[in-house]
């Protein structure tokens, strides 16, 4: 029998969450696409149409507990209504998102079972019986594949874009509402407010496109060419630690060891030289296109093109180019 | 008040670094090893707290005896008290196994109003002391933190803001509580030469796992859940390919493989 796997969804902007999408139609892969095999899991304050969201994605069933304190996510209430529900329905693998909340729980959760959790995993694959995380340690300098002996529930926390996110197909699933068991009383953390970041209104972590610049761009003004270039391919502008350094842009948009990990589709690195901590954040990158005027710059060893020029000529001209094939 | 910050000691490279039978890290004895480049933002945060509300800050690390070495770098940056667990059935822990070292060093160290470590440590980037600590002390965590806007541990409340995926989010809590820092928090400080030179005379006591309450089976390899089968360097570049031309014409290139791949 296919073993069960849990999905445990986030919600995004607009509905599920892009990363739980891809997670559930990568959970549909590892159960040979036994769709029953497939559980969406889904906390919140309400759960409108989270059940056909999640089903479109690959879930053959989904469970909703809704309850106004779930409104925001608090690890103590998650980890109770899920490790409650886990005791009772024994899951086999639960994935969860790596997002910041996501991870915190993942790890949470796992340790109220009595286990741990594989974290940040970009590939999943069974081995026989065993299901195996791979995920990158320091910093992305080695890969590693673990194995997850926790007792009961597995645990993995899965990397945002790693997975394609699936067609959407099927839905018409009903969802199954249990009533969560909370602890009694307030949590014991409150979520007071969210501010946004500023300007970047695109998250880097969820963005298809990267642009990102470096102190090639010569001063805060330089930035100008990276915004444009990332506005026409609807990208988010990321950035080195040097230009964060210097004030150039806000530390949010900081791309490597000490910044963000991401792992867009494409990611153009304009006037950054390539030093490893910013590999670090960016390597993964599924396609790498760097622009420098040095051409025996690091950040060519891990690009897939490049291009030996100076970047106020290079950024315009890339500009007008996909303006003109995208917008047409 | 009393802070208590987790430091880890981390090869510097992952160059000896391997992976042994039991699955777990372990650094070999030749290469160099540091402080996590994290845990100095984290004595910092500790300190500052001590600045405002008095009391003390105690360094504590899990790992080898020569670990030593990063407790009395955290005593020279002003930590007031510094403790190292180790034991041999304790080698070969995985960050879940680990947590109940310091869950354990924890509790014998008394009355804490706060714990701090960092997000991720450098070498396993395994995001899971802070939330692991958080349950097994049974007090709230407040992870990924780069500012910490209130600490009032008379009235046992803490306000901090989170750096997570979007934005920054403004969070209260109920002392005592875990707080995982992220680098943007503070710059640290360096060590004063006479801080370096007071520390350096210190005797940094060592616990067992008896010590804290542990029992082997629980810690060490037989008690580490998550094992590595592999740990190697990512597959190498697939080579950069290069284009060349005036601005309108590399953009073209470019431009068309793109497309042309469906990249986007
Ligand atoms: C503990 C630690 C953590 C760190 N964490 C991070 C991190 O998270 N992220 C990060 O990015 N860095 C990090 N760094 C810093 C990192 O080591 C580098 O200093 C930094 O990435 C360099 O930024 P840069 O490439 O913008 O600047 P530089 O290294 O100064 O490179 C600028 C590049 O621009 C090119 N250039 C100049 N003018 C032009 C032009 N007109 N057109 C085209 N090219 C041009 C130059 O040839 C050069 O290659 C960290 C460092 C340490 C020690
Ligand atoms: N062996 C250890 N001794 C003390 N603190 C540790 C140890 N391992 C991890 N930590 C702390 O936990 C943080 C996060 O590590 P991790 O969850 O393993 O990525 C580190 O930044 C340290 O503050």
């Amino acid at each position: 029998m296919a073993q069960s796997i849990w999905v445990i969804g986030q919600r995004g902007k607009s509905g599920i969450s892009r990363a739980t999408r891809e997670i559930l139609g990568k959970a549909n892969g590892l159960a040979g696409g036994d769709s029953s095999a497939v559980t969406g899991v889904y906390c919140g304050a309400s759960a409108d149409g989270v059940a056909d969201e999640m089903a479109q994605s690959g879930a053959g069933s989904v469970i909703t507990m809704t309850d106004p304190r779930l409104e925001t996510y608090t690890a103590d209430f998650y980890v109770s209504a899920i490790s409650h529900l886990a005791g009772d329905r024994k899951p086999d693998v639960i994935l969860i998102a790596a997002t910041a909340d996501g991870r915190e729980l993942a790890a949470a959760l796992a340790t109220s079972f009595g286990g741990g959790a594989v974290q940040d995993c970009t590939e999943l694959e069974w081995d026989g019986d065993t299901l195996l995380g791979t995920r990158a340690c320091f910093g992305g300098n080695r890969t590693a594949v673990v194995e997850n002996c926790s007792p009961g529930a597995k645990v993995f926390s899965v990397r945002p874009n790693s997975f394609p996110v699936p067609d959407a197909g099927g839905g018409g699933v009903s969802a199954e509402e249990v009533a969560p068991v909370l602890p009694e009383g307030d949590p014991r953390v409150k979520v007071l407010e969210f501010i946004p970041d500023a300007g970047g209104t695109i998250n880097l972590l969820d963005a298809d496109v990267i642009v990102s610049g470096g102190r090639g761009l010569g001063k805060a003004e330089g930035f100008k060419v990276i915004q444009d270039l990332a506005d026409v391919l609807g990208g988010a502008v990321g950035a080195s630690r040097a230009v964060v350094d210097s004030g150039w842009i806000a530390y949010p948009h900081q791309v490597g060891q000490t910044g963000k990990t991401v792992k867009p589709k494409l990611y153009i690195a304009l006037g950054i030289s390539g030093a490893i901590q910013h590999l670090a954040g960016m390597r993964t990158a599924d396609t790498i296109v760097a622009v420098n005027k040095d051409e025996n710059a690091p950040i060519f060893n891990v690009a897939h093109y490049g291009i030996v020029g100076d970047l106020f000529e290079i950024a315009p001209a890339l500009t007008a180019k996909f303006r003109e094939v995208l917008q047409g | 008040m009393k802070a208590i910050v987790f430091v880890k000691e981390v090869a510097e490279t992952p160059d000896g670094v391997s992976v042994t039978s039991d699955g777990q890290l372990s650094s070999g004895e030749g290469g160099a090893f540091l402080t996590d480049p994290i845990d100095p933002y984290s004595i910092e945060t500790a300190l500052q707290l001590k600045d405002k509300s008095g009391g003390e800050v105690i360094a504590i690390t899990a790992g080898e005896p020569r670990a030593e070495k990063i407790l009395k770098e955290a005593l020279a940056m002003g930590a007031d008290e510094a403790f190292l667990v180790h034991d041999e059935a304790a080698s070969g822990s995985d960050p879940y196994a680990t947590a109940r070292l310091l869950a354990g060093a924890a509790k014998k160290s008394g009355d804490y109003d706060i714990i701090v470590v960092g997000e991720r440590a450098a070498d396993d980037n395994s995001y899971a002391i802070g939330p692991a600590l958080g349950q097994h002390l049974d007090i709230p965590v407040l992870t990924y933190v780069n500012e910490v806007r209130e600490f009032d541990p008379e009235n046992k409340k803490i306000r901090v803001v989170r750096s997570i995926d979007g934005g920054s989010q403004v969070v209260e809590a109920t002392l005592p509580a875990v707080i995982t820092v992220v680098k943007g928090i503070h710059e640290p400080r360096y060590p004063s030469l006479m801080g370096i030179r007071k520390a350096s005379k210190r005797e940094v006591p060592v616990w067992s796992i008896a010590d804290i309450g542990e029992e082997a089976e629980r810690v060490g390899p037989s008690g580490s859940p998550t094992r590595m089968r592999s740990f190697d360097p990512p597959p190498p570049p697939s080579g950069c390919e290069m284009i060349e031309g005036t601005p309108e014409e590399v953009a073209e290139q470019l431009v068309g493989k793109i497309m042309d791949k469906k990249i986007l």
